[in-house]
């Protein structure tokens, strides 16, 4: 009874925690971004399949114990597709949140928008490298 | 004589430079005076580059009264063609679509195993799992498989339900969130394109 139940909350926060979080890649726009980007808006259903299965694999990688002997050049090409789909999605939050837009308006200023991406993208990768590489800042 | 005409929002002319009416307009009319309306050049594009257009409603109408002064046109529809001109065929290799295709879909994979585990490390979920287990069974475990296994079932159900499908199986006949996601996201290019197209046309007149 107790291990139903158990199996039950389980099974539950499962569905409710997928509806939450994918709805949020789903609505952030970064597929479409990169469906379009690359020309291949017509295969978005792989791209779906592509995100059900990342998503459960990250699952089963965190809670299940699990070791792969893979060599250290995958992980690091692994490690830059994160990367990449991290830089995607902090650039698709802002672009949601009307940052860029707002800020030059406020600014008074109608050019220069490729002079913000830029500064955009270099600092985030300086904020990265300084995340990892400072003493203090990462903190199990 | 009634015409009527319904432009679209967005025509593609690949490696052609002559844009004919019945590119840019769905056309009612007599049928005696179809052919005509049909062949009727609207635009010559001037310049090899890869670059838009823009084809307003009134330039339409302008073009079509030259050649039938006394006809009354209806326009209904969009107001504004946009005219994308590709002077070359893109490119068709299976090779490069397939890598394409491969890449984006490694990224969403990697991209989405990192965000679930972020999530789950944000909300220690670990900890909230640990809990449940001993409100039940009174003892505390590190992950309680009883726990986690249905999760993980519960996380594809929930994305399978969410996207309508997996693969070619499909649950229902709707477009999925990202196709729908994908059709506004073109619309609202399309839009933006046509305001700063007009904007420029009237900067220059």
């Amino acid at each position: 009874m107790k291990t139903l139940g158990l199996i039950f909350i389980g099974l539950a926060s499962g569905i409710a925690i997928a509806g939450g979080v994918f709805a949020f890649i789903a609505a952030i726009g970064l597929v479409p971004r990169m469906a379009q980007r690359t020309r291949t808006e017509g295969y978005i259903r792989i791209y779906e399949d592509a995100i059900l299965l990342g998503g459960l694999c990250g699952c089963i990688f965190m809670l299940v114990d699990i070791r792969l002997h893979i060599p250290l050049l995958f992980i690091g090409l692994y490690a830059l597709l994160c990367g990449i789909f991290v830089g995607v999605l902090a650039s698709a939050l802002a672009e949601v949140l009307n940052v860029m837009p707002i800020l030059m308006r406020r600014m008074r200023l109608r050019r220069g928008i490729i002079w913000f991406t830029v500064s955009f993208a270099i600092g985030k990768l300086v904020g990265a490298l300084a995340y990892f590489v400072l003493d203090g800042f990462y903190r199990m | 004589m009634d015409i009527y005409i319904k432009p679209m929002k967005k025509m593609q002319a690949i490696q052609r430079k002559l844009i004919y009416l019945e590119d840019v307009a769905e056309i009612f009319a007599p049928t005696e005076y179809m052919e005509r309306l049909r062949h009727l050049p609207i635009l010559r594009i001037p310049s090899d580059a890869e670059r838009s257009y823009l084809v307003s409603v009134l330039d339409l109408v302008k073009e079509i009264t030259t050649v039938f002064p006394k006809a009354t046109i209806s326009a209904m529809g969009e107001t504004d063609v946009l005219i994308e001109y590709h002077p070359k065929q893109p490119s068709q290799s299976r090779l490069w679509l397939f890598g394409r295709i491969l890449f984006v879909s490694a990224v969403l994979f990697c991209g989405a195993a990192t965000t679930i585990m972020c999530f789950h490390s944000d909300t220690q979920i670990p900890l909230i799992f640990q809990k449940y287990y001993e409100i039940f069974y009174g003892k505390t475990e590190e992950l309680p498989i009883v726990l986690t296994i249905p999760y993980s079932v519960g996380l594809a159900v929930g994305i399978l339900v969410f996207f309508n499908h997996f693969s070619k199986i499909a649950l229902s006949q709707d477009p999925t969130p990202i196709e729908v996601e994908m059709t506004t996201y073109e619309n609202e290019t399309i839009t933006s394109t046509i305001e700063q197209l007009s904007r420029k046309k009237r900067d220059q007149s």
